[in-house]
Formats: structure tokens, C-alpha cells, sequence
């Protein structure tokens, strides 16, 4: 749960050239990198790519070992894979690889780029989608800290021990009083945001203007592209 | 249930026909659904709740996602919207890959529709919702952790086509029983925790606010 409270706090308090790149660079350059990971067959591509991966993550001055660390989830279940394909020459180390620089990418774009922001893409696509994602956003801070509150409270009072039914008697006890909490959060919500007009659209008042640092992740992103075909 | 596939794992005609799925079925729903702002809370505070209750330890290698409760109270076009949400944010801090959104929320969005489809029919038969919901729950995720076997059964064909060899296709074949009888059992147990729970949880909603189950209809 404290990873997403850590990402919000990297993409709003950090302030670093990446940071400052568009929406719009970020996502040219999540497109051509994620297709290159995708499409490659060559180890020394792979290699290239999370090397420049890394070097991208000190530039934005994101804490290296935590980030490493998150990417860490999903190399876990690509090993899984890895397993299988032992005896296939190089796959298992591709597999992983790939893995590993997909998840690291994810983690740059998302620790270098508030989530209200990459929200309002979706505005162009459709209003409920990009409103249902703003809101959701929102509510889970609001309830992350009554969660883990009543977390607290359950594990003193020794509610995660005894049987299993027990044990789930209890969380669902607790899931139940979030969810009447939320629904009345969320009713209050609603209420507000019709009396300030709201029509099934929340704006974002940054603007995606593109600017010369720009041209620094398009850049890199073109370079491991066609490096794909060297 | 949903898969942790990481991304560059599955083989692109795959992953893209999920998101293809998914697209379609999600222009329908988001054109159905213009007008009806007041579910939108609804649904915004569903997702929340579906990402906070991820994460909560239940002792066992396995967590809830209450998909086919927030099926049965935002109703089977905003549990689409929710399922793709739920699945982007998860995708974005590394819980899943980019490329499995697509399919992991016709996973999510197949929960959901048997879910309120059996919750229906059972309802007519039966009036103690406690039953009813943990039934259509169980049900629900027991097909789906089916769907999911399905899905790793044709994926695991990739890396013998990657290198044009049939022999080592078949060898690779073979490890899905074993996949299946790994999956299965923990799916079952955890599809009846979860069909606990949601049975408890909808037996709260009707005693405390018997409207929001009218509302997901």
C-alpha cells in the first residue's frame, strides 16, 4: 500500500529534467521503448536497454535500490517462465530480462509523472473514463488511511489470529465498514460536485506543451528503436 | 482472480487480441454510459476500494478483489470501466504487466457478469442473500480461474514457436497439468474465502442499505 503513497510523493516532490518533459514525450517514449523490449531477440539489445533504463532512473534522481526493488515483483513471476524455458539456450535470461526492463520503464514513466496528469490523456478518449480515474484516484487516499487504521486495530486486538473462518469473519467485518464509508464518501462527493456544476468531467489545468527537453526522451527512445536493427 | 504475467512473456497476437477485446467492449460500455454521471462516484470509489482490499494479508498466498461485488453494485457496464481502471493503476506501479491489461480485465469483467447472471437467477430462488451472493461469487471465480488456466495454456505455446521446434513444443506441454494442479487448488480455496466475504458483505449492504443492490441492477 505505501508503494503508491511513495510513487505519488517521487512524481509531485522530485524535480528533474524527466519530471519536467510532457506527458505526451513520456508516452512516445514509453511506446517505442516498450516496443523495442517487446520485439527484440538479442540479449545485447535487452542489456542496452536496461542500462539506459538505469542510467534514465539516476538522471530523474528516483531512489535506485527502492525502484530496483518494485521491479523486483515482477521478475519474480518472469523467473517462474525463466524455469520453463531452461534448455531453450539464452530464452530464460531474455524472458527475465525483458521483464525486468518493462517493469523498470513502468516505474520511471509513473515515478516521474503525477497520475492526475496521465489521467487527463483519457479526457480526449472519453470523460467517464477519465473522471472515474481521477475520482479513484482521489478516493484511495482518502480511504487508505481509515484502512489501515482498522488494520492496526484488527492485529492488536488479535483479529488476525485463530481460524481461518475466523480470520475472514473479521475482514469482511472491516471490508464492510470501508464500503459503507466509501458509499457515503462517495455520495457526499457526488453531491458537491453537482452543486459546483459538475457535468461528468474533471478538468486538469496543465497544459501538454512541448518543449525542447522534450526531444531528450524521443531521442533515446528513436536511439533503442532503431538500435533494434543494428 | 487475474494473471501476473510480466510484460514480454506472452506472445504479441495474444496480449493485443485481450486488449482488442477489451477496446471494443469498452467503446460500447462508455457510449451506453454517456449520460449516467451519478454512477461514476460509484464506480471512482469501487476502484479504491478494489485496490485497497488487494492489499490487505489474508495468510494464504492469495488476494481478494471483490470484482464480482462491485459487478453486483455499479452493474455490468460500469464493472467493465472499474475492471479496466483497477487493472491500469495495478499495471502502472509494477503489479502485473502493461501488456496483460487487456486480458486481465476480460478476466476481472468475466467475474463479474457470471457473478450478477448467477446472482440473478439464485435470487429469484432463494431470498437469503448471504447464500445467494457467496454462491454466484464461487462460481464466478472457479470459471474464471478456468479462463485463466485457458489463457496460460495458450501462452505457454510461445517459446516453442519461437524457435520453430515441435519436439520441445510437447515437452513444454506438459508441465500445464502440473500448472493446473498447483492453480486449482489455491484458486478454490481462495474463490471460497472470497465468496465468503462477498456473501457477508452483501448480507451488510442489505441489512444497512438495501438501495445499492437495487442501484447495480
Amino acid at each position: 500500500m505505501s508503494s503508491i503513497y511513495l510513487i505519488d510523493y517521487y512524481s509531485n516532490s522530485i524535480d528533474s529534467i524527466i519530471h519536467r518533459s510532457s506527458i505526451i514525450s513520456k508516452l512516445i517514449f514509453l511506446v517505442l521503448v516498450l516496443s523495442s523490449i517487446l520485439l527484440t531477440k538479442s540479449l545485447i539489445n535487452l542489456l542496452f536497454i536496461v542500462s539506459t533504463i538505469f542510467i534514465l532512473i539516476i538522471v530523474a534522481k528516483l531512489p535506485f535500490l527502492k525502484i530496483l526493488k518494485w521491479s523486483l515483483f515482477l521478475v519474480f513471476f518472469a523467473s517462474l517462465f525463466a524455469v520453463s524455458q531452461i534448455g531453450y539456450g539464452l530464452l530464460p535470461i531474455q524472458t527475465t530480462l525483458k521483464a525486468m526492463s518493462a517493469s523498470l520503464l513502468m516505474l520511471l514513466i509513473i515515478c516521474t509523472t503525477p497520475y492526475p496528469e496521465i489521467f487527463s490523456i483519457f479526457n480526449r478518449i472519453s470523460t467517464t473514463l477519465a473522471s472515474i480515474m481521477f475520482l479513484s484516484y482521489r478516493f484511495f487516499f482518502l480511504l487508505l488511511d481509515e484502512i489501515e487504521m482498522k488494520l492496526k486495530a484488527i492485529k492488536i486486538r488479535g483479529g488476525y489470529s485463530g481460524s481461518l473462518i475466523k480470520r475472514m469473519k473479521n475482514i469482511g467485518m472491516l471490508i464492510g465498514s470501508l464500503f459503507i464509508l466509501s458509499i457515503e464518501k462517495s455520495e457526499r462527493i457526488y453531491n458537491i460536485l453537482r452543486i459546483r456544476g459538475f457535468k461528468g468531467k474533471v478538468y486538469c489545468f496543465r497544459e501538454h506543451e512541448f518543449a525542447p527537453r522534450d526531444l531528450l526522451l524521443i531521442g533515446i527512445g528513436l536511439i533503442i528503436l532503431l538500435g533494434m536493427f543494428v | 482472480m487475474h494473471i501476473h504475467i510480466p510484460d514480454g512473456v506472452l506472445p504479441i497476437w495474444f496480449w493485443g487480441s485481450g486488449y482488442l477485446v477489451t477496446f471494443v467492449f469498452l467503446a460500447i460500455t462508455l457510449y451506453k454510459t454517456k449520460k449516467d454521471i451519478k454512477k461514476i462516484p460509484l464506480t471512482a470509489m469501487m476502484v479504491a476500494v478494489m485496490l485497497i482490499v488487494m492489499s490487505i494479508p489474508l495468510g494464504i498466498p492469495f488476494h481478494i478483489n471483490l470484482s464480482v461485488f462491485s459487478g453486483l453494485m455499479v452493474g455490468m457496464y460500469f464493472s467493465l470501466i472499474a475492471s479496466f481502471v483497477v487493472n491500469l493503476i495495478l499495471a502502472s506501479f509494477g503489479h502485473g504487466g502493461l501488456t496483460i491489461v487487456g486480458l486481465n480485465t476480460i478476466i476481472l469483467w468475466f467475474e463479474a457478469i457470471i457473478g450478477i447472471l448467477l446472482f440473478k437467477t439464485l435470487h429469484k430462488l432463494s431470498k437469503n442473500y448471504f447464500m445467494t451472493a457467496s454462491i454466484s461469487t464461487f462460481f464466478a471465480l472457479v470459471c474464471s480461474a478456468f479462463l485463466v488456466i485457458g489463457a496460460v495454456a495458450i501462452s505457454t505455446v510461445n517459446p516453442a514457436e519461437f524457435l520453430h521446434h515441435h519436439k520441445e513444443m510437447e515437452r513444454l506441454q506438459v508441465s500445464l497439468p502440473t500448472f493446473i494442479l498447483i492453480t486449482l487448488p489455491i484458486a478454490v480455496i481462495g474463490a471460497a474465502l472470497e465468496a465468503l466475504i462477498t456473501g457477508s458483505l452483501v448480507q451488510y449492504i442489505r441489512k444497512i442499505k438495501p438501495d445499492l443492490l437495487e442501484r447495480g441492477k
